[in-house]
């Protein structure tokens, strides 16, 4: 385990080396990337691992849970794929995987972000929101009528494609926010735990 | 002049940039935060619980996260643990279990109150996602064994008094991904939902926040100012916020300038053909 301190500095060796592709592109940011990259995996195999142990290995050899022999023999035929001549054997597995997520999130979709959704859009036309809610909500639906070729419609689905630029530009706007707090953070890192600087300057 | 702005070397914005994130945190100016009715309605809907309510503490981020996540999750346990809630914490990403640990520890440091297993318990890593929440909903006791630590969860009070999902009395779940989590938790009755998010993720939950499915939405490191504030618990989310304005403001006005730039240039362009 390292200690604290060549933590610290090992941290803001990583960081600095992220930064200094802001200058250029170079040998110290690459090793960064690499590490970063290799880092991650190394999580989460260790992880993935010690999940199959916990919620499917152990149960089954240990506790006679035979069932759960099954999503381990399927998982295991994944590993196939690295094989050119026995890859096929991983389809079974790989349509298992596909079938089940679909319906897991076929069915919970359904209620949450579909009815749930259309039933928001319900509402008394008593106030300004509301009343631009249901305007540019059915405008924005209306672009989407592809076969609608009438003249009348072509200011609604207009009016519809500007309310999802404001959208898209909201999206872009919290995009930046986000990135700048990742940076705010790193800043915080550097100036306040690594170089151990106050706020104030003291 | 516009010539001269729209070729200048990307690498100046970036220093002006970092000059402009650095001098707020050295010498903070103090720049007011407003508190949004969101954020207020957010924090009274966890002010509703009751002490002894049982409480889901999803903490689904990874370290590229940490700094919009982790301020949020400290005043969100802050707040949880005053009000005196029984809380189940659990991970589904990989990476995250270093933030329940360490969200785990500072609550019991803390508050005294809290025991691990008899009011707080911390779940290990699963994976599957959206399958493994599924699991949670279908068969809560069924998918967990051992805790965090690996130790038996058959051996915790706490464990021992539950009987499944439908115990719980709100899920609070501080995610950087947006709505995988709330399909399979919506199907829980009575259930009430709580999500605290990334930025760059807000346009994806704000609707489901709009339209009732979720009793409280907070997003960003303005999010997490916003809850520091009304904890009374001024943090690292808090202290950045002049950085996050100014940050802000310098994007805008290179925003604008580029746009201007780019339409001088395309008038230009086309008096040229005219004249042709």
């Amino acid at each position: 385990m390292l200690n604290a301190t060549t933590g610290t500095w090992l941290a803001a060796f990583l960081t600095l080396g992220l930064f200094s592709w802001m200058y250029k592109e170079n040998p110290w940011f690459r090793l960064v990337e690499h590490i970063y990259v290799g880092a991650a995996l190394g999580v989460l195999a260790s992880q993935g691992y010690q999940s199959v142990m916990d919620i499917a290995w152990k149960p089954a050899t240990q506790q006679g849970k035979t069932l759960l022999y099954v999503p381990l023999i399927l998982g295991a035929l994944l590993f196939s794929r690295w094989s050119k001549k026995y890859m096929w054997v991983s389809r079974s597995s790989m349509g298992f995987l596909v079938g089940t997520l679909s319906a897991v999130v076929m069915t919970g979709a359904i209620k949450a972000q579909l009815t749930a959704q259309v039933a928001a859009t319900m509402m008394p036309l008593n106030s300004a929101n509301n009343i631009i809610f249901f305007v540019i909500t059915a405008a924005a639906t209306m672009y989407f009528v592809f076969t609608l070729q009438a003249k009348w419609a072509s200011p609604i689905m207009d009016l519809g494609k500007y309310g999802m630029m404001i959208a898209f530009g909201a999206t872009f706007g919290n995009t930046v926010m986000s990135r700048i707090s990742l940076f705010t953070g790193r800043l915080q890192f550097l100036l306040f735990q690594w170089l151990k600087l106050t706020p104030g300057g003291s | 002049m516009i010539k001269k702005l729209s070729d200048i070397d990307v690498r100046w914005l970036y220093l002006i940039m970092v000059i402009f994130a650095i001098y707020p945190l050295l010498r903070p100016i103090g720049l007011p935060l407003p508190i949004t009715d969101r954020a207020r309605n957010s924090f009274a809907a966890i002010d509703a619980l009751r002490p002894g309510d049982l409480v889901f503490f999803g903490i689904d981020y990874s370290p590229t996260q940490e700094a919009e996540m982790w301020p949020q999750t400290l005043a969100i346990g802050h707040h949880l643990a005053q009000r005196g809630v029984k809380m189940v914490m659990l991970n589904m990403i990989e990476g995250a279990y270093r933030y329940e640990e360490r969200i785990r520890d500072f609550i019991l440091s803390e508050y005294p109150n809290y025991q691990y297993g008899v009011n707080i318990i911390a779940l290990p890593f699963t994976a599957g996602r959206e399958a493994a929440f599924n699991s949670i909903v279908a068969d809560l006791k069924g998918l967990y064994q051992v805790d965090l630590a690996g130790a038996a969860l058959n051996t915790l009070p706490l464990w021992n008094e539950i009987t499944g999902a439908g115990d719980f009395d709100m899920y609070v779940e501080l995610a950087d991904a947006p709505d995988w989590w709330l399909r399979p938790m919506s199907q829980v009755p009575g259930l009430k939902l709580w999500n605290g998010t990334v930025a760059s993720g807000a346009s994806t939950m704000a609707p489901l926040y709009q339209s009732g499915q979720m009793v409280g939405f907070i997003y960003g490191m303005a999010g997490a100012a916003e809850y520091e504030a009304l904890v009374k618990k001024p943090g690292s989310a808090a202290a950045a916020m002049d950085t996050q304005s100014m940050g802000h403001a310098l994007i805008i006005l290179f925003v604008i300038l580029g746009n201007i730039g780019y339409i001088v240039q395309r008038n230009a362009e086309a008096k040229a053909k005219g004249r042709k």
